[in-house]
């Protein structure tokens, strides 16, 4: 009897072969060797493939746009290393224009603060702002969660991800943050020379070194941000809105130290991210240069670190980008995992 | 000089109407005691009224005219003193009261341990460690319209109407929204009232408590507050800090019923 029950057993195994979807195959989030600890480890919110697949399904469904048009990945492409491929600032529904360059998104679990301005203290909370902001996609909340729990296809995912099919904001961020956060770019040129699996070209060294004694005080190794909120000398210039905007000053208006500051973006994968700093103002990295070297303005709060700018001869110059396109991560941005679903 | 400091930029959230679900019924704990906490809002002895938005049912110590829309605020880490210093802490203790949902006006808290209790603690508000720690549900769910997107942090207290511009006698809107979890304009206060006869808890028994916030108090602050200068408050600052101060003042205990 009980040779004959297994022998069936055995059967049905042969019968059903599980399908492993490959671009879920290594749903598993690892700090890269010598990286500091993250900020958020997923403790309060266990990651799961299942957790993982729906915050990825969401991140890509414009149903979390007022008239489903436009999704994350509307502005957050994976080839763009989750920026906004020549899209000086975003641009949401009804094609209207917001004031801010959409950010890359990677290395997410290691940012204190989110936004430009730092204005979003916790990964979770951050899907929120797009989602009602009218400039993007200017959806309420009870209507987002009313569209997901009249789809049965929403219903079984999140019962999967979470063990209920009651679909809760709480639940529906928390799967995005599963998604975003898995996000982790570590496999640049820059990571195998530190992991001593590759190496670096003489003019790549080189630019290490101007690197850190030039330009690491805030992008720090090895995620190339400090994430402080920093004021690094743009001319003061009028936006879509036709106002100057005064970064941390939007969230302290009252603190006038906090005016014109912008969190400190990595430095990661800038072929992919142009143009470039939070209006997108500068489309290259040479203009990025040409500002540090040349272009740097005494406007308040000017952080003392740039008070005379950088200077860079012509050889470190050439030096310092050719170390820059060593972090540039190809297999993050090819990574099927964070794809957008067929 | 006219203060006005708008509701900021482009995330803020919309309100929505949304309900809170009802609970269900509080399953009482065998040996301890029971409260039901019910709010009564009032405009100074009127029960406060949300349906009457054509006219000006409400008059403030300026003498401005007004009506109100929307009175939503937070309650939270309610605790209960007994007359020996011992408090009891309700759990989870995160309540959304919105006028315009009666089912979100009252709720029950069980678990109290026999005894005398004497006063009552609230916060009036979300506490800090709620505002910084991800996605929250239940009360605390942003679907509630009572949070900014693009400034992580729970508004407080929302209180929006109509009021007579005594400038031009024009219908003009005002919206008070208190948010600010930390720093010196944080707009989260503790409150301790004391109850006007004892709540006696014993095994199984069940009281009532009648708490009290009146509308007419918010406009106390910083002197006797006019319509037409301060009409429209939506970020961190010492007006939202002092309207907070005079809202939180404005909460006593009218009745408890063993
Ligand atoms: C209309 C374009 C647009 C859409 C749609 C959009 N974003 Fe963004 N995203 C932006 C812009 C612009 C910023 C920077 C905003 C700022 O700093 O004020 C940003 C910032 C972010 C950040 C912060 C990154 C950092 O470094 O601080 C995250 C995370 C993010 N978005 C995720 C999302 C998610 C999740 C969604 C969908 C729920 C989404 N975005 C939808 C344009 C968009
Ligand atoms: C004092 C701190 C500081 C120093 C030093 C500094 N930066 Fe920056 N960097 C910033 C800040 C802050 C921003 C964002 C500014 C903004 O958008 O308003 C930024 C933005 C950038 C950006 C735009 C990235 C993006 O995704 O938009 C690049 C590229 C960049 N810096 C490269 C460099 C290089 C190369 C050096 C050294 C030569 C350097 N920075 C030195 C603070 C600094």
């Amino acid at each position: 009897m009980l040779a004959f029950y297994s022998c069936k057993k055995d059967n049905v195994e042969e019968q059903e072969p599980v399908a492993v979807d490959p671009s879920l195959a290594n749903i598993e989030f690892k700090v890269p060797e010598s990286w500091p600890l993250p900020v958020y480890n997923f403790s309060n919110n266990p990651l799961t493939k299942e957790g993982f697949k729906l915050g990825r399904k969401l991140f890509f469904d414009p149903i979390l746009s007022r008239d489903n048009s436009i999704s994350c990945g509307t502005c957050h492409q994976p080839f763009a290393a989750f920026s906004q491929l020549d899209h000086a600032v975003s641009h949401g529904v009804d094609d209207r224009v917001g004031t801010r360059n959409s950010p890359a998104l990677f290395n997410l679990n290691w940012h204190s603060s989110f936004f430009w301005d730092g204005g979003v203290n916790h990964i979770e909370m951050q899907p929120f702002a797009p989602i009602t902001n009218p400039l993007e996609m200017d959806e309420t909340l009870a209507n987002v969660i009313a569209k997901l729990q009249a789809r049965d296809e929403y219903k079984q995912l999140f019962k999967d991800a979470f063990g209920t099919d009651e679909i809760t904001t709480q639940k529906m961020t928390r799967a995005l943050a599963q998604f975003m956060g898995m996000m982790v770019s570590s496999n640049a040129p820059y990571d195998k020379y530190m992991r001593h699996e590759g190496t670096l070209s003489a003019d790549e060294m080189a630019g290490l070194t101007v690197f850190r004694s030039k330009c690491a005080a805030c992008h720090t190794e090895p995620l190339f941000s400090d994430f402080s909120l920093r004021n690094n000398g743009l001319a003061l210039q009028n936006n879509e809105k036709g106002i100057i905007d005064s970064g941390r000053g939007i969230i302290t208006p009252l603190d006038p130290s906090s005016f014109y500051k912008f969190k400190v973006p990595s430095l990661r994968n800038l072929k992919y991210t142009a143009p470039y700093m939070h209006d997108g103002r500068l489309a290259t990295i040479d203009a990025v240069l040409d500002h540090y070297t040349g272009d740097v303005q005494h406007t308040p709060n000017l952080d003392p670190l740039l008070e005379n700018g950088i200077s860079l001869s012509a050889q470190e110059r050439q030096q310092l980008k050719a170390f820059l396109n060593t972090l540039n991560d190809e297999t993050f941005v090819k990574d099927i995992r964070f794809q957008e679903p067929k | 000089m006219a203060v006005i400091l708008p509701a900021m930029l482009a995330g803020c959230s919309k309100d929505n109407n949304t309900t809170t679900p009802d609970p269900g019924p509080v399953t009482p704990i065998d040996g301890y005691g029971r409260v039901t906490m019910t709010f009564a809002n009032y405009v100074g002895n009127t029960p406060l009224s949300l349906n009457n938005s054509q006219g000006y049912a409400y008059t403030n110590a300026n003498g401005d005219s007004f009506n109100v829309s929307a009175y939503k605020y937070y309650i939270s880490n309610i605790k209960f003193v007994r007359e020996d210093g011992y408090e009891y802490a309700e759990p989870e203790s995160y309540h959304f009261i919105d006028e315009a949902d009666p089912a979100s006006l009252s709720f029950s808290v069980p678990g109290l341990m026999p005894g005398k209790y004497t006063a009552v603690k609230l916060l009036i508000g979300v506490d800090s460690a709620r505002n910084v720690s991800g996605a929250q549900t239940g009360a605390l769910d942003p679907i509630h319209g009572m949070f900014w997107t693009w400034s992580t942090g729970y508004i407080m207290a929302k209180m929006e109407g109509n009021f007579k511009n005594t400038d031009n006698g024009n219908k003009s809107g005002f919206s008070y929204h208190l948010g600010g979890f930390k720093g010196e304009y944080r707009v989260v206060n503790e409150i301790t009232l004391s109850l006007p006869q004892d709540l006696v808890a014993g095994n199984n028994t069940a009281s009532s408590m009648t708490l009290r916030s009146n509308v007419l108090e918010w406009f106390a602050f910083p002197s006797i507050v006019k319509l037409n200068e301060i009409n429209q408050v939506g970020s961190v600052g010492p007006i939202a800090r002092g309207l907070s101060l005079s809202f939180s003042q404005s909460f006593s205990v009218t009745k408890v019923e063993n």
